[in-house]
């Protein structure tokens, strides 16, 4: 951290009100100290070009563009021509491929659903149209169980939203203007602009059309939608409110940031921030120490001034009951989504899951924050592909792991099983119920490995490695430098990979190794990591989704936010390969324009179409934005993208890219 | 509604201002800033100050050194 100039002040306080915005883990799990080079030393360099990159990072050499292209065109996994680092106000994709937006916020999803006017918004209107901020996408081909690459459901995440640019006449409604503009009638909108959409779309002569009258269109929301708490917490005395004294059943989702899809066919959404969503006093709140390790309160929108319950102090348990993975059946346009407890309560990045070898299923998990871990749930039944019944309840019962890497290579996942180690009553865990709730501190107190803000983690089923995003963490020291975690200040993050020990995910016991160390590579003060093939626009930062294509390979997008004026590139979509010489060699696909973040990539059965999401363009260090340099609103955003039209405002929304005269994306 | 932090405003920033100089420029500059970062969060509260970073309670944004950045993301302060 820079050193502060503190010779302006007059005064020196000598004791400081505690800041609710330090990060919350105070664990002081041992870090494994100075071993980044002994670790790269031993394994990685023996492995050929990341060691050579590594060398050259420790070196503080450039290696961008250093004669690479001869041999990536020998064995690359991928075939596209690249496109350039840079920032401006729309998207732009590789040469040879089109990139059509699908679906915008506030496009209607119903027969009956009013169109997008800015300037007349409802609550009612919006419930009947596709959500803010899409984050996660899923596709569901359709006929279920077939691999139908033309007609499917997608099932989109709406994590939360934008008031400054989503309301006229507004502006930026935080602390300081203490949500003087928002009104109960904003609060509503932006609560049914939350949650998720599932809708149908199809191909139609080449193109993808949403399908507004199907039967299995569906806008969920933080104020519509009912749902029901399963597994160890439901109806604990921590879920209890004045609303629900059965503990069971909870109005609405928020801040539903990437998801996954079973095997099943079911659409899950990962509940994240909702520590943001919460109001009120926590001093001599019952569970203190654990709304304080959560976050909560944090105060980021006013609806805790319109709706109690987003109030700690009025009712004290409903922050418990979000921070959940909740499963939706997306085929079932009228089925109570249900927050599975068992997978634990955190906040929950993303939920990818495998089909282990012996028909149990694995969910990997990202704790998303600075210092926070990794997590896998491990079913006790076993996925039946005969019967989707079967499976539907798979999620209530298995075994919540938490990961604690080892500097010689090994991941160590320990159980958060009440009654074992240190998650006893005398230790504040009374019940399993307790142990999935406060999660965090369970994890805490089983020496969890602290890590620079996990993500998106994703399995590849067919070489049965682990994908795990750590986007960043500037707020890492140097002593807490360690072999997974290996930069302090860390603005660029890293990709770690896992290998499930003999293919197996059940295991308690796998191997990790570094896949790249991001950020530029030429600049030898960053210490990023990358195969010498990487072009000067095939390096990126802040990796936070991915998807494996159904040929294994691995694409990455980014979310720098302001942190783009830093890369001097967009967030986007990177092409990233894992095996052979070419490992850890990035090639840049697609970019999103100013201000926007990249989520959701999501594959078709025949990596026809890649769909991806554009989330909320026109936010992110538009004060850095060459010729705009100031915040954006309604009325003046830094970009109109996509429409372009006078008095319209950015739109988050769904792209759906696809090979000009057909083809899989990237061959 | 007041909240806890408004009525500390109210309790102890408003006496300070009578010692501390001009109301005009202290009122403005004591209000809580919010991180521009989306999902960051951080508030920075000169009623708080900046502990991790030294910035003692009554230190106004626009008095934090030009290269301050948000503690918990890493936003420079430009960019607020």
């Amino acid at each position: 951290m820079k050193k502060i100039d503190l010779s302006r002040f007059s005064c020196r306080a000598e004791a400081y009100e505690a800041s609710d915005d330090i990060p919350t883990n105070r664990s002081d799990a041992p870090t494994i100290g100075d071993v980044i080079n002994r670790r790269f030393g031993r394994r990685d360099v023996l492995k050929g070009a990341l060691g050579v990159a590594a060398m050259g990072a420790v070196a503080g050499t450039g290696l961008a563009a250093l004669g690479g292209k001869k041999a990536l065109a020998a064995s690359a996994s991928y075939s596209f021509t690249e496109i350039e680092h840079g920032v401006d106000e729309t998207h732009h994709v590789a040469p040879g491929y089109s990139a059509d937006v699908l679906i915008r916020w506030g496009d209607p999803i119903f027969a009956d659903a009013p169109e997008f006017d800015p300037m007349n918004q409802s609550a009612e209107s919006q419930a009947k149209q596709f959500g803010y901020n899409n984050d996660y996408i899923g596709y569901l081909p359709l006929p279920y169980g077939s691999d139908n690459a033309e007609r499917g459901l997608l099932c989109v995440n709406h994590e939360y939203t934008n008031e400054e640019i989503m309301f006229p006449g507004l502006g930026k409604q935080d602390g300081d203007a203490e949500f003087a503009g928002m009104t109960q009638d904003l609060v509503d909108i932006e609560m049914a602009a939350h949650g998720g959409s599932v809708i149908e779309i199809a191909k139609s002569g080449g193109a993808w059309q949403v399908v507004r009258d199907s039967e299995y269109n569906r806008r969920i929301t933080a104020s519509g939608t009912e749902m029901e708490l399963t597994g160890p917490a439901a109806g604990h005395d921590l879920m209890k409110t004045s609303a629900d004294p059965s503990g069971t059943k909870v109005m609405g989702t928020i801040n539903n940031c990437a998801g996954g899809m079973t095997p099943w066919g079911t659409y899950l959404m990962a509940e994240e921030n909702f520590h943001g969503y919460f109001w009120g006093d926590v001093e001599g709140h019952p569970q203190q120490a654990a709304m304080e390790r959560y976050g909560v309160p944090g105060a980021w929108y006013a609806w805790g001034a319109f709706y109690d319950r987003f109030d700690v102090s009025k009712e004290p348990n409903e922050a418990n009951r979000f921070g959940w993975i909740v499963e939706v059946d997306p085929l079932d346009s009228t089925s109570t989504p249900k927050k599975r407890t068992a997978l634990g309560r955190f906040k929950h990045e993303g939920g990818e899951s495998v089909v282990n070898g012996d028909g149990r299923v694995v969910v990997y998990m990202g704790d998303d924050q600075r210092f926070d871990y990794l997590y896998k749930f491990v079913t006790a039944g076993t996925y039946n592909p005969d019967d989707r019944a079967a499976n539907m309840d798979l999620l209530d019962e298995g075994t919540l792991y938490v990961a604690k890497f080892h500097e010689d290579g090994k991941v160590e996942w320990m159980p958060l099983v009440q009654g074992e180690g240190p998650l006893t009553a005398e230790n504040g865990f009374p019940d399993q119920a307790t142990v999935v709730t406060q999660a965090r501190l369970a994890a805490d107190a089983l020496g969890a490995t602290p890590l620079d803000r996990p993500e998106d983690v994703e399995p590849n089923p067919q070489t049965g490695k682990v994908y795990v995003m750590l986007t960043n963490n500037s707020r890492r020291k140097p002593e807490q430098v360690d072999a997974v975690n290996p930069r302090a200040e860390n603005r660029f993050g890293q990709i770690v990979e896992i290998t499930a020990a003999n293919g197996d995910h059940g295991s308690t016991e796998d191997t990790w190794d570094m896949l790249v160390v991001c950020g530029d590579p030429a600049d030898g003060a960053v210490g990023a990591m990358w195969n010498p093939a990487t072009s000067e626009n095939g390096w990126f930062a802040c990796p936070d989704n991915c998807a494996v294509d159904n040929q294994g390979r691995l694409w990455i997008s980014t979310d720098q936010g302001s942190g783009w004026s830093r890369s001097g590139t967009a967030d986007g979509i990177w092409a990233l390969e894992t095996e052979g010489e070419l490992r850890g060699t990035g090639m840049m696909f697609f970019r999103v324009p100013i201000g926007a973040e990249m989520c959701g990539p999501k594959f078709t059965p025949d990596d026809t179409t890649l769909f991806v999401a554009v989330q909320h363009p026109a936010t992110d260090g538009t004060k850095a934005y060459p010729g705009f340099e100031r915040s954006s609103t309604f009325e003046d955003p830094a970009t109109r993208w996509p429409d372009f039209q006078d008095g319209v405002p950015p739109r988050p929304s769904v792209v759906a890219i696809t090979k000009e005269g057909g083809g899989k994306i990237g061959s | 509604m007041l909240t806890r932090r408004a009525l500390f405003r109210v309790s102890v920033a408003l006496p300070l201002l009578a010692v501390r100089g001009p109301a005009t420029v202290w009122a403005a500059d004591l209000r809580p800033r919010r991180c521009p970062e989306n999902e960051c969060g951080y508030l920075f509260d000169p009623d708080l100050g900046v502990p991790e970073h030294e910035i003692p309670p009554g230190v106004a944004f626009a008095e934090l050194p030009d290269d301050w950045e948000c503690p918990e993301c890493g936003t420079p302060k430009y960019l607020w």
